[in-house]
């Protein structure tokens, strides 16, 4: 059982004017307000893609993007978008 | 009027006078002071090809000097000091390796001030206008190749800087001398005999280094701009034979920003510059033993 705290629903932040490149396997993302660049994957992509729409939970997340089975990658994917500071946690 | 017009006389009398000895080095003009035995005649043998900076009109954009101290330190065991518009903080070197302190200390300059360029840790060659980065971390043989390839013809942009210009993506000529370290001193020599090298210095910070001259026709086009084509990552093995592997531009996304000295200080401009090279370049990694092979396989990928 994992007792780390999960955030109910995630969103992207308010200036998000990111820069993105795709090369090969990988998307280049420039975030112009940390001056940081990251290299994301495509499920990191595709759950980006899918918070455009609006604030979400996991589960809606994963039904926006056609996803059944095991959520775990994802979230583990959304826990690292917000380490990068790209995606902002709700805790309602 | 070049350097190398001036006796090695008036070269000395000129970096010992107060406002030092100005050049033309690729964009910049470079005034360099210095009252230190045999420099002089190294330095003017280096950089002889440079044109002296008084016909051209521009004020200096950096302004080095090598200053001996007072006191103890002038005669016992003397120190020489590398200035830059002042004391920095790089530490003394013995007198007599003035030459690597000036080269060390001119490579420091331009990798904390010339922030309007994008500063890629690279050798730099190139074809006409096409450029070679050969990107490489200490003991990779990157000057080593970098010498051998301009010793066969190609033309030096630098041995240690890529200056990118972010807004059109073109690369900057700044042609000195290359510093050779070790055993690639005698590799160099082997490879040809008629290269034309500055005197050894033992027991640097990096070994033996000497400096192989640049040549004459690289000094005199260093206001030709290039723009990057490839970008090849060489690792020396020895008795490895000359082998080219391409890599995929994600990879060399990361090699180039990695390798630049103010990527992030660039912020956006230099992520758009970085984007533009890594779609415009093919990058490769070559391992090789022998400078000779390697040269022959890069001459082939240039004329593929």
């Amino acid at each position: 059982m994992n007792s780390t705290p999960f955030p109910t629903s995630w969103a992207i932040g308010k200036d998000a004017s990111w820069i993105w490149e795709p090369f090969e396997n990988s998307f280049f993302l420039f975030n112009p307000h940390s001056g940081e660049t990251h290299v994301l994957n495509a499920e990191a992509v595709a759950l980006l893609e899918a918070l455009q729409e609006g604030a979400a939970t996991l589960p809606e997340l994963l039904a926006r993007l056609d996803v059944a089975g095991d959520p775990t990658p994802y979230r583990a994917v959304l826990e690292e978008l917000d380490r990068f500071g790209l995606i902002v946690p709700a805790w309602t | 009027m070049k350097i190398g017009t001036l006796t090695p006389g008036e070269t000395a009398r000129r970096l010992k006078s107060r406002d030092g000895l100005a050049w033309r080095a690729g964009p910049f003009v470079v005034s360099l002071r210095a009252d230190v035995p045999a420099f002089p005649e190294q330095f003017h043998l280096l950089y002889g090809e440079h044109r002296l900076a008084e016909e051209i009109g521009k004020t200096n954009d950096f302004r080095l000097e090598l200053a001996r101290p007072w006191g103890l330190r002038r005669w016992w065991r003397p120190k020489v000091f590398f200035e830059m518009d002042g004391p920095t903080r790089m530490a003394p070197f013995p007198l007599d390796h003035a030459l690597p302190l000036f080269e060390w200390g001119f490579n420091y300059a331009i990798a904390t001030r010339a922030n309007q360029y994008l500063l890629l840790h690279a050798a730099v060659v190139a074809q006409g206008e096409r450029a070679l980065l050969l990107p490489g971390l200490p003991g990779s043989g990157k000057s080593t190749l970098c010498a051998a390839l301009v010793l066969r013809g190609w033309r030096l942009l630098s041995d240690e800087f890529g200056l990118l210009r972010p807004g059109s993506g073109e690369l900057a000529p700044l042609p000195g001398s290359i510093a050779l370290k070790n055993a690639s001193i005698a590799v160099i020599r082997a490879f040809d005999p008629a290269a034309v090298l500055g005197p050894e210095f033992p027991k640097t910070r990096k070994g033996t280094v000497a400096h192989l001259r640049p040549p004459p026709e690289s000094v005199q086009d260093q206001e030709r701009v290039a723009r990057p084509v490839w970008v090849v990552s060489p690792r020396f093995e020895a008795g490895a034979a000359a082998r080219l592997v391409p890599l995929p531009r994600d990879h060399g996304f990361l090699r180039l920003a990695h390798n630049a000295f103010n990527y992030e200080l660039q912020g956006e401009r230099g992520f758009r510059a970085v984007t533009r090279m890594t779609r415009e370049c093919r990058f490769f990694d070559l391992t090789f033993g022998d400078p000779g092979e390697a040269v022959a396989l890069l001459d082939e990928m240039a004329a593929s």
